[in-house]
Formats: structure tokens, sequence, C-alpha cells
């Protein structure tokens, strides 16, 4: 490694690795495997030093995204994302827990990979629908119209999780009452 | 917006399961001399791929794993020229992709050209199956497209170019599982998978 090259990773790494690091974490659910793709991420950035775009952090995302998804396929991990968003949220050690709505993340984790992956860009890394599409290598204009129906569809998933919240708090108040119905007609 | 939807974005916005200024406790340093480390490695033995990886695989794999080893350890005129560190040591990601088995494991495997390309989702017009079926398959390939390809032991996808591609479910694998066609490689795949 030259000392330029070196010097210019170096300060890349200084600005960026944080936001990478969490990126990752927030995908992986743990830091050993957001470590790995963290630092493979500035691997691949060291090997396209001199084609690096400006800004250079949604191109980051981009390569840490795909870096992340070949590992959940090498793997072929048999979590659900249910479970790895919850792990997420246990990931933070600041015991910042109070804002993690349950019901909100289960029913991110049944959207498709495509609609979970654009609502979670623009939520968590707060990115503009120009860097979501340098990340996501489709066209501005496709990041909104498919942002759009994203949110749609989480919406629609939210409201299903209400309705069978719904007819399970019936069924369970119905069975309730019977219990005690018939516990009373069970006195002597 | 109506009463019923809530504002998802806000929601989830706060329900962030990692926030970059609240991170857990991991070493800079560390993570800094691992990224200094592979690329050393890189750079300087390109050859320590582990044997494991490409003992992993098998019969035409083998073939297919050499080729990507061929394919990381040296310039290509269709890379970026960038520093002077060849392809990089995609194997701790390839290894467990490896340990999945050869060709024959695959849900598909075909020979197969690009006609179009969205985002990640890569249409192929199937020319010969040898695992699977069907004359068109529509695949995820993130790993393969758009400028953040990060081309493990794989060539990036492009439209009108035609691959030996190899995966399962619905995603295309990279390590060497999905290849520029060529008729020798091809007579090898149909011979693996028969």
């Amino acid at each position: 490694m030259n000392a330029a090259d070196k010097q210019r990773l170096e300060s890349l790494f200084a600005k960026h690795q944080a936001q990478i690091l969490a990126f990752a974490i927030r995908r992986t659910g743990n830091l050993a495997d957001a470590e790995e793709v963290a630092a493979e991420t500035f691997v691949v950035a060291w090997r396209r030093l001199q084609q690096l775009p400006e800004p250079a952090l949604p191109w980051l995302y981009g390569v840490a995204r795909r870096l992340i998804a070949n590992q959940r396929r090498g793997a072929r991990r048999a979590t659900r994302m249910q479970d790895k968003l919850i792990q997420e949220s246990q990931v933070s050690s600041s015991g910042s827990k109070m804002g993690i709505d349950d019901q909100l993340l289960e029913a991110l984790s049944r959207l498709k990979i495509q609609d979970r992956d654009l609502l979670q860009l623009v939520a968590w890394e707060e990115l503009s629908h120009d860097e979501i599409a340098v990340v996501m290598g489709i066209s501005s204009n496709a990041v909104a119209i498919r942002l759009h129906r994203a949110r749609l569809r989480l919406n629609q998933e939210l409201s299903d999780s209400v309705v069978k919240d719904s007819a399970l708090m019936r069924t369970l108040r119905w069975y309730k009452g019977r219990s005690a119905s018939r516990q009373r007609e069970a006195r002597p | 917006m109506s009463k019923l939807q809530r504002d998802v974005i806000a929601d989830l916005r706060a329900s962030n399961p990692q926030s970059v200024e609240q991170l857990p406790s991991y070493s800079k340093a560390r993570l800094w001399a691992r990224i200094e480390e592979k690329i050393m490695t890189d750079s300087t033995k390109p050859s320590a791929v582990p044997l494991r990886w490409l003992l992993a695989f098998s019969g035409t794999a083998l073939a297919a794993a050499a080729a990507a080893f061929i394919f990381i350890s040296s310039p290509t005129p269709s890379l970026p020229t960038g520093p002077s560190v060849p392809l990089g040591n995609p194997t701790a990601i390839c290894a467990d992709m490896a340990s999945m088995g050869g060709l024959q494991a695959r849900d598909f495997a075909f020979d197969g050209t690009v006609t179009a390309i969205d985002g990640d989702q890569v249409t192929f017009s199937i020319n010969e199956s040898f695992i699977g079926s069907g004359n068109q398959m529509t695949l995820s390939a993130p790993e393969l497209t758009g400028e953040t390809a990060i081309m493990l032991g794989s060539p990036a996808l492009e439209i009108g170019s035609r691959y030996l591609v190899a995966g399962d479910d619905n995603f295309v694998w990279t390590c060497g599982f999905t290849q520029t066609y060529s008729t020798e490689l091809a007579a090898d795949w149909a011979a693996q998978t028969r």
C-alpha cells in the first residue's frame, strides 16, 4: 500500500467506519459479523480507490448491503428476519430499547427484501432518494415509486397485525368469559 | 395520509435498533488492522486463498473456483485499475458458500443470456438448463449488478452477455458459481449435472 493510498483509505475509514458498522449491525444483528462486513467493505473501497464517487457513503452502503446479502446466502442462515430484527434491537449496549416498536419491526420483517431495504435506508440511514438510488442501483424515480408502495405495504401489514390482534383478543375475552361462567355454574 | 395510516418512516426512525452514536464497544484500531491485513494478504500473498475453499468445491465447481481464483489473483482489463492490489480475498464469505456443496447441490444451474437488469433483479433468457427448467428466470443478484458490484469470484453481469449461472431459491450465487460462458465450461457443467 503506498503512502498516498493509505492516507486516503485511512481518511475514508475515519470518516465513515462508524456509519458502516452501525449499518451492518442493524442488518446482521451481531458485532462479529458486522465487523467482518465493515472490514470487507473498506477492502472493496481500497480496490476501487481511484473510482470512488463523492460523497462515498452511499457507495459504501451499497457495497456493505451486497456483502451482507452474500453473507446471508452463503451461510444460508435459517434465522428469520423477524428474529434478526429482534436480535438487532438487543445489540445496542446503550439500553436505548425504549423506542423499539416490536409490532412495527415484525411487520417490517414480513415485507419483501427490496421494500425492507428501502424503508430502512430512509428511516435508519436517513438517505435521500438520490443516495438510495446509488445504494440500490436503481433510478431516483424508481426509488420514489417503490418507496411509496413500500410504505403502503408496511401500513397494510400493520393493519393486518391489528386485525389479527383484535381477533385474538376477542377470542381470549370469549374464552375467559366462558371459563368464568362455567366456574360460576359449577359453584354449589 | 389517512387516519388509519401511521407515519411508518417516523416510527421506524424511532425504532432504529442501532444508532451511530451508541455503537457497542469495539476497537477501531482492531478493525483497521483487520482491513490492513486483508489488503496486505491480497497484495503480497495471492496464493493465500485457503485451500479449504478450493477443496470444498467438487468437480466442475472446482474448476469454476480455480477460474475465480485466477480472476481474483490477476489484473483483468474489465476491472478497475485502482491501486496496485489485486481483487482481494473473498474467501471469508466464499468459504461459507462452498461449504454448502458443489454445483449438483444447487437449485438451478443454466446457460443463460442477460436480457434485463432492474436494480438487483436480473432476467436471464435460458439457452440450456442443467438443473431446473424454464425458458426465462428473473433472479436476485445484488453482488453482481450495479456500480457497487463486489464481484466475489464472479463477473459483473451485463445485458446481452452470456453466463453460466447457478444458485438457490431465487438467488444467483457468486464465488465461482456464476461464470462468463464458454463452451468448455458449459460442457463440463452439463457433465457434472447429468
